[in-house]
Formats: C-alpha cells, sequence, structure tokens
C-alpha cells in the first residue's frame, strides 16, 4: 500500500502510524480544508478525529475496495457534517458523495475521450473528486501533476528542483497522469455504484 | 483534438479546480501524532496479551486448544479481510462448523492425548486430559461435574460465573468474540491447497514472531466438507520448543450425555455441592 504496512498498522505499530500520518495528513488537511470553507482549525480537528476513528476502525479497511485516501476521505465526511452543524455555517457541501448526479458521472467518465465542460468544472464535487483522486496516488506524481498542471512549473525546471532529466520528468508526468486517470475512474465508478444503490434502495 | 489531448487539458483543468495542496500546521500535526501514538500503544498492548496467551497456553488442555484454533481462525479472518476469493471461503466454512452437532478436538503432544467435545447447540463442553481428570460442563443447567482420577470422586458444583464459549451461539461467533477481545494484526498469512490423511485439504499458515517466541500455526481445511480437519501449532521460545502440537477435529453425531460417557467410573463417589446443607 505505497510504503505503508497495513498488518504493522493494524498490530498498533507506531512507526506504521507515524509513516501512515504523515502520508496522509496534507492530502486529507486540504480535502477537508475546502470542505469546510476554509476554517484551518476546523480542518485540524476533523484530520484528527478521521485519523482516530481510522485506527479504530481499521479492521474494516478493504484495500481491494480503494485506496487508504479513499477510505479517510469517506470516513472524514461525517466528522465534517457534524462540524458544520454544529458551527451551524452555510457552506454548500453535498448531502452525501453518492447523490452526485448522473450528468457530474457521466462526463467525469469521459474525462479521457471528451471535453470537461465549464460548468462540470466548476462543480464543488468535481474538486473533491480530483482531491480524492491525487491523495490516493503516489506522492511524487500528485507532486508533479501539481507542479505542472497548478504552478505552471515547465520541465526544465521540474527537471532541476528534482534533480533528474528532462526525460524522466515526461515519464514521471506521463505515468502521473495514467495514475491519476485510473484513481479518478475508479472513484467515479464507485460513485456509480453507490448511486445505483441508493436508487434501488429507493 | 486527439484523445491524449483532450485528456491532457482535462487533467490540468482538474488539478486546477481542486486548488494547491495544503500543509496542516505542524503544532497540529504533533497533537495528532501524540493523540494516535497513545491509541496505537492500546492496540499493540492488546496484542501482546493475545499471543502471551497463546504461547503460555497448556495445549494439550483442549478447551484453550479449541480457543486458540478459533482465535487463529478469527486472525485469519481479519488479515485478509472477507475470505471469499478462494476456493475455500471463509462463509461457507463458517456455515458449515455451524450446522454441525458436536465438535470433538483431539490434541497430541509429546506428553499424550487429551479430547474436548463441544456442542453449541445444547452448550455442552467436556474434557479428557492425559493425566485422567474429565470435566462435563452442561452450561444450560449451569451444572459442572469433575472427576478427580486421585480420589476417585465426581464434584458437582454451579458454574459460578462460567460463560460457554463467551455466550457465543456458534463457533463462529465466538471466533468474532474473541476477535473483538484481542487482536493478533502483524502475523503473516499464507495459504495453499495440500493433503492431510488422503484428503484434499487448504493449508491456511499464520505466523508470529515477538520478543524472542515465535508462534506458527497451520490450520487444514477440508475442501469437500467445508470443516477444520486439523491443526498444527509450534511454539518457539529464545531457540527452544516449548510446544509443538497436533490436534484434530471430528464432527460426531453424538457426544458425551454424561460425564460416566467419557469413562468415569460408575463406582466414584458423588459430590453434589449444589444441594443445599443438611439442617
Amino acid at each position: 500500500m505505497d510504503g505503508i504496512d497495513i498488518n504493522k498498522l493494524r498490530a498498533g505499530n507506531s512507526e506504521a502510524v507515524r509513516r501512515w500520518f504523515e502520508k496522509y495528513a496534507d492530502p486529507l488537511y486540504t480535502l477537508v480544508y475546502y470542505r469546510v470553507g476554509g476554517d484551518g482549525d476546523t480542518a485540524a480537528d476533523i484530520v484528527q478525529e478521521t485519523f482516530l476513528k481510522a485506527l479504530e476502525k481499521i479492521e474494516d479497511y478493504e484495500p481491494n475496495r480503494g485506496s487508504m485516501f479513499a477510505w479517510l476521505s469517506y470516513l472524514s465526511r461525517n466528522c465534517i457534517k457534524r462540524a458544520l452543524r454544529e458551527r451551524d455555517r452555510n457552506v454548500s457541501y453535498p448531502a452525501n458523495d453518492s447523490e452526485t448526479d448522473t450528468k457530474l458521472l457521466d462526463a467525469y467518465s469521459r474525462i479521457a475521450t471528451q471535453p470537461l465542460p465549464g460548468d462540470i468544472l466548476e462543480r464543488i464535487e468535481t474538486a473533491d473528486l480530483v482531491r480524492v483522486a491525487m491523495g490516493s496516488i503516489p506522492t511524487n506524481y500528485a507532486n508533479v501533476l501539481r507542479q505542472f498542471y497548478y504552478e505552471d512549473t515547465c520541465i526544465a525546471e521540474i527537471s532541476k528542483s528534482q534533480r533528474i532529466s528532462g526525460g524522466a520528468v515526461r515519464v514521471l508526468l506521463h505515468r502521473a497522469r495514467a495514475a491519476f486517470k485510473k484513481a479518478f475512474l475508479s472513484l467515479v465508478e464507485m460513485e456509480e455504484q453507490s448511486s445505483i444503490g441508493e436508487q434501488r434502495n429507493g | 483534438m486527439a484523445d491524449q489531448d483532450i485528456f491532457e487539458k482535462n487533467t490540468e483543468q482538474l488539478i486546477k479546480s481542486a486548488g494547491p495542496k495544503l500543509h496542516l500546521p505542524d503544532d497540529r500535526k504533533e497533537q495528532i501524532l501524540e493523540r494516535l501514538a497513545s491509541a496505537s500503544l492500546e492496540t499493540a498492548q492488546k496484542q501482546r496479551a493475545f499471543w502471551r496467551t497463546i504461547a503460555d497456553s497448556r495445549i494439550t488442555r483442549l478447551a484453550a486448544a479449541a480457543v486458540i484454533t478459533i482465535a487463529v481462525l478469527v486472525g485469519m479472518n481479519q488479515l485478509v479481510g472477507p475470505i471469499g476469493v478462494t476456493s475455500v471461503a471463509f462463509a461457507q466454512i463458517k456455515q458449515a462448523v455451524e450446522k454441525v452437532k458436536w465438535m470433538h478436538v483431539i490434541g497430541r503432544d509429546k506428553n499424550g492425548v487429551s479430547e474436548a467435545w463441544l456442542s453449541f447447540g445444547s452448550q455442552i463442553r467436556a474434557k479428557k486430559d492425559k493425566e485422567g481428570k474429565m470435566t462435563y460442563e452442561a452450561y444450560g443447567e449451569n451444572r459442572q461435574y469433575v472427576y478427580d482420577p486421585d480420589t476417585a470422586t465426581v464434584t458437582i458444583s454451579h458454574m459460578a460465573g462460567k460463560m460457554f464459549a463467551l455466550r457465543a451461539a456458534g463457533p463462529f461467533e465466538l471466533f468474532e468474540k474473541l476477535g473483538e477481545e484481542e487482536q493478533n494484526k502483524g502475523a503473516k498469512l499464507t495459504r495453499k491447497t495440500g493433503q492431510y490423511n488422503q484428503t484434499k485439504v487448504q493449508i491456511w499458515e499464520v505466523a508470529k514472531s515477538e520478543q524472542g517466541t515465535i508462534i506458527k500455526a497451520r490450520l487444514f481445511i477440508d475442501i469437500q466438507k467445508h470443516l477444520p480437519a486439523a491443526m498444527d501449532l509450534k511454539v518457539t521460545r529464545n531457540g527452544t520448543v516449548v510446544q509443538d502440537t497436533r490436534i484434530e477435529f471430528e464432527y460426531p453425531e453424538n457426544g458425551p450425555e454424561n460425564i460416566y460417557w467419557l469413562g468415569v467410573p460408575e463406582s466414584a463417589t458423588v459430590v453434589n455441592e449444589t444441594s443445599p446443607p443438611a439442617k
């Protein structure tokens, strides 16, 4: 699991717990921060609550059903809802990701073949899904994608900062995009399943 | 536009939509790590207690053997998640074991043979150890019968505070209950197909090493019947084998009806401690 030994984590090995936390703390904080409307203190409280809950429920985590980060983000949902209720703030947040409508899911599932419409890109659900996907891929992949796309850092500069050749940066970017696509589509598929399940359950 | 270009453009826009990566403040990281360290310490302590219990059990006392088997199964279930990906699925075993009337457990080591019978339906547990001591515990009647071969006496008493299989309705519920209490994460599990007594079995092997103690257990599951057939348990402490036991499981239609069924002589003196004292 990308450097995290799940058995050691389950055994309460302190080093494994530390590594696990350090790997996912920032991505989870980023995800939660935006979901709670940019309140850093509340986001940090929710991160703490989520990790403690995750450690307590670590038995429930099934690697074959999704990434560790997707699981953590799932666990954070209830903490976020509760925190928002307590604060009684009117922050726009989807009641449940499974409620993401079919139009969105349909657009997401075609990211490899059709341009995403502007209204889809502006949806809060889209940003959430991207953050979960970014938190689910290896850190070096997420970092290079952020550098290249978000920070507009050119390949030469990435090459210099990472002390690798330009060709190696291109390879890294290629792999990172593929990993992102896989993680993103896998999350979309999970959302679709969840959506179908909800519809069946009325 | 080619698909690759579309995908790259979409990726760029998606990543831009997500905003920058943020960092949890260092002081909060420290705080959370402290809380997690304390929570994980509790988990580790629980786990150590579990393995010490296994390593220090007198394995030929078959109640313990059954419990260990159960615990190993629980551990295996938890280690691999819901077992359903192999030819012998955990749910199938669970279903098969819950249908059995009696579980007869036979333990062998260098010192001799011990036996135990468990009936989850009638809540009876009977034991016969290699020293000749026999016990018949009828949980439904709240009575236990203990035969001491040295004094040739059967003592009948109440089952003060004892719970049949932790009040479990079936063996696998017991497995689950034990799993809740004791954790054995960190063990390594392998599974393979093999033969046991000319029967095709799946072999579940679990190994655990901690503080100089190595525990290796193998469980043989009859693939056709979906029932545990046998188990090996070997405990080595600081290089010395302290336990090396083979436990076999049988599933007879009938089991002990009373303590005499186990072989207690009819002539044994009976001391009934459940009767009110004579005035």
